[in-house]
């Protein structure tokens, strides 16, 4: 009977260590879940390129695009853009 | 937009203000990550005569395990009150995102403004992390551009 008694009390303990077990996995993965936003680093840029060109007017597009290389950044935002749609004409001879 | 992609090997998204000269006038996103949720969303520009509006370009991303939602804005320089109207509108628009969020712009308002004030109801400042993005103009440097990030 003591015996059964015995078995019963550590069967119970061994469920509730698996319980335990399994609530400390999902906690640990719950904390990596969560923590994921925190652990993440980016590379972001902001930059008014005024439209592109210089104070003088000329044209910088070119330096823009190589500065925006060189600076290794994941995402930029940019201001004072101005885009032109090129239609290209065909020639009916 | 697309010459800066192409130059840059950069996914990129556009969002105009207003036509321009036979073209038009806006913002843009330059990312290494492809570009989802691309949108144009408009806040009130209140300092002209007539109602009009200016984008506020958001695209998402995912980093990782992570959907981020990136913003650009280019607010009013002409008034303080329009922009603290934006900033509303900035902070009306994000409230209720459940994404990180990642706010840059030339938002024409120094440091301890009341509209930047109002943007860091939901922002926290990230200037200070990457060193100051500052705006030479006629020998003048002005802290006008941010970054400003929400997690």
């Amino acid at each position: 009977m003591a015996g059964k008694f015995y078995w019963q009390v550590f069967i119970r303990f061994f469920i509730s260590l698996q319980k335990m077990k399994r609530f400390l996995i999902l906690a640990i993965f719950g904390f990596l879940g969560s923590s994921s936003v925190l652990a993440q680093k980016m590379n972001v840029m902001s930059y008014n390129i005024h439209i592109g060109q210089n104070s003088a007017n000329h044209d910088q597009l070119m330096g823009i695009a190589q500065y925006i290389q060189d600076s290794k950044i994941d995402i930029i935002g940019l201001q004072d853009l101005i885009v032109f749609v090129i239609v290209q004409e065909r020639l009916i001879r | 937009m697309k010459f800066l992609a192409e130059q840059t090997g950069m996914y990129y998204a556009y969002a105009r203000h207003f036509a321009f000269d036979g073209g038009s006038y806006g913002l843009g996103v330059l990312s290494h990550y492809p570009l989802m949720d691309i949108k144009d969303l408009r806040i009130n520009l209140s300092s002209t005569r007539k109602p009009e509006t200016r984008s506020l370009l958001t695209v998402d991303f995912i980093k990782g395990r992570t959907k981020f939602t990136f913003a650009t804005v280019h607010m009013d320089y002409r008034d303080s009150k329009s922009r603290q109207v934006q900033a509303e509108e900035i902070v009306k628009i994000f409230s209720e995102s459940k994404n990180p969020i990642i706010l840059t712009g030339d938002f024409n308002a120094k440091p301890g403004t009341k509209e930047l004030k109002t943007l860091e109801i939901i922002f926290t400042g990230a200037t200070e992390l990457s060193g100051p993005n500052t705006l030479q103009q006629n020998q003048k440097t002005r802290l006008i551009s941010f970054l400003l990030e929400r997690v």
